[in-house]
C-alpha cells in the first residue's frame, strides 16, 4: 500500500490538518494517511507543547470516524530527538510491504536543506507537498521526487487556536467538535 | 438454525489483541458479538464472570467435554482448561450477528480448521519478543512462575503466524485498529 506520512506536533489537531489529510488520502494516489505525532519538532521551541499523550489522543479522536486516516505514535518509541529520516528508516524496517510517501507543507519544503540527511530523503522517498500561504519554492519544486499537489490552501494554525483559547475566544469549527470537547474537559491551553 | 461468520483473533498473550477486539466491538456493535470462552482458571484483575469468561470448575468443564458441548477446547497450562461452547456460537448467530473470538493461537487454528471459509483467522503480531515480555511483565497480575510459562508459550506461538489467513502487525495500536476495521468490514460484507 502507498501510505502518506503526515508528520506534525498536532498541538492541537485542527480542521486544516484534517482537510489536508483527507485530500491526500482520497484525492491523490495514496491509499492511506498516517498522522505521525512528534514528541517535539527539533526545529521548534517546545515550551508551548502540551503533553504528547494529549496530542495523540486528540488526533485519534479527530480521525476516529475516518476509514483511511490513522494516527501513529511511532516517534514516541524512538530515541529522541527523532529525525524524519530515522523514523522513515524504522518504518521501512517494520513495514517492508508498504511504500511510504512524505507529506509536507511548502514551508517545510523550503527548509528541507536543514533536515538531517535530506539528500537521502529525496533519493529514497517521494514527497507530496501541500501549499502554504506565501511559500513558493523554486529549489525543490521540480525535483523528480517532489509532487506539488492541488490540496486546498489552509490558513488555520495551531498557534492561532492556542492563542484564541487562552483569550477565551470561540474556536468552534476550527477544530472538530470532539477535540474541542476534549480540550474543554481537560482545560488545555488555558 | 441461523448461521453467521466467525472472526478469530489470535496472538501470543500480550500482543494487544484484546484491545483491538474491544475496539471492533465498539465499532460494529450491531454486527459482531464477543464469544465468551469457558475456562477453569482463576479470575484476573477486573475480570467479570459471564462477561470475560465463563469461569467454571474443572469438574464441570470435563463433564461438558464428555457431553460434546465444546467446539474446541484445550488444556493450555497444566490443570487449566479453555474452550468454546457450541451454544455460545449459536447464541450469537441467533442474534443475527457474527462471532468474534479473542483466543489463543492453537484454539484459533482449531476453529479455523473447523469452519473453513466461514471463518477469518487473524494473527496479531507484536513488534518483537522483547516488547512482548515488557508488556507481560508490566501487567503485574501473574507470579514469576506463570510469567515464565507465558513467555515460553508466546515464543512458540510466534511461529504459528503463517498458518493464519491474515497477519495483522500491531506496532502502532491506532493503525492496527483501523486495519482490523477494514478487514472485518470486508469479510462480513463479502
Amino acid at each position: 500500500m502507498k501510505i502518506g506520512l503526515f508528520f506534525g506536533s498536532y498541538n492541537p489537531i485542527h480542521t486544516g490538518h484534517l482537510i489536508i489529510a483527507n485530500y491526500m488520502a482520497n484525492h491523490t494516489p495514496l491509499d492511506k494517511v498516517w498522522l505521525v505525532v512528534s514528541p517535539h519538532n527539533p526545529l521548534k521551541d517546545k515550551k508551548d507543547l502540551i503533553q504528547v499523550y494529549d496530542r495523540l489522543e486528540m488526533a485519534k479522536i479527530a480521525t476516529d470516524k475516518s476509514q483511511n486516516i490513522s494516527v501513529s505514535d511511532i516517534e514516541l518509541k524512538l530515541p529522541q530527538p527523532s529525525y524524519t529520516i530515522d523514523t522513515l528508516t524504522h518504518l521501512k524496517d517494520i513495514y517492508p510491504e508498504h511504500d511510504f510517501v512524505l507529506i509536507m507543507g511548502a514551508d517545510n519544503l523550503k527548509s528541507l536543506k536543514k533536515w538531517k540527511n535530506y539528500e537521502l530523503i529525496l533519493r529514497d522517498y517521494h514527497i507530496y507537498v501541500y501549499p502554504r500561504p506565501g511559500y513558493i519554492d523554486e529549489e525543490f519544486s521540480h525535483h523528480p521526487s517532489v509532487t506539488i499537489t492541488q490540496t486546498p490552501l489552509m490558513e488555520i494554525s495551531s498557534t492561532f487556536i492556542r492563542k484564541a483559547i487562552k483569550e477565551h475566544k470561540n474556536v468552534q469549527y476550527f477544530l472538530s467538535e470532539e477535540v474541542l470537547e476534549f480540550i474543554d474537559s481537560k482545560s488545555l491551553y488555558k | 438454525m441461523k448461521q453467521g461468520k466467525l472472526i478469530i483473533f489470535s496472538a501470543p498473550s500480550g500482543a494487544g489483541k484484546t484491545t483491538i477486539v474491544h475496539h471492533l466491538l465498539n465499532k460494529f456493535p450491531d454486527k459482531i458479538s464477543f464469544s465468551i470462552s469457558a475456562t477453569t482458571r482463576q479470575l484476573r484483575g477486573d475480570e467479570v464472570n459471564n462477561r470475560d469468561y465463563y469461569f467454571i470448575s474443572n469438574e464441570e468443564f470435563l463433564h461438558r467435554v464428555a457431553k460434546h458441548e465444546f467446539v474446541e477446547f484445550e488444556e493450555v497450562y497444566t490443570g487449566t482448561f479453555y474452550g468454546t461452547l457450541k451454544s455460545e456460537i449459536q447464541r450469537i448467530w441467533d442474534e443475527d450477528k457474527h462471532v468474534i473470538f479473542d483466543i489463543d493461537v492453537e484454539g484459533g487454528l482449531r476453529l479455523k480448521k473447523k469452519f473453513g471459509d466461514d471463518a477469518l483467522a487473524i494473527f496479531v503480531q507484536p513488534p518483537s519478543l522483547e516488547v512482548l515480555v515488557e508488556r507481560l511483565t508490566g501487567r503485574g497480575t501473574d507470579s514469576a512462575e506463570k510469567l515464565a510459562e507465558r513467555i515460553k508459550k508466546a515464543e512458540k506461538e510466534l511461529d504459528y503466524a503463517s498458518k493464519f489467513d491474515v497477519i495483522l502487525k500491531n506496532y502502532d495500536l491506532d493503525i492496527a485498529c483501523k486495519e482490523a476495521e477494514e478487514l472485518i468490514f470486508n469479510f462480513i460484507n463479502g
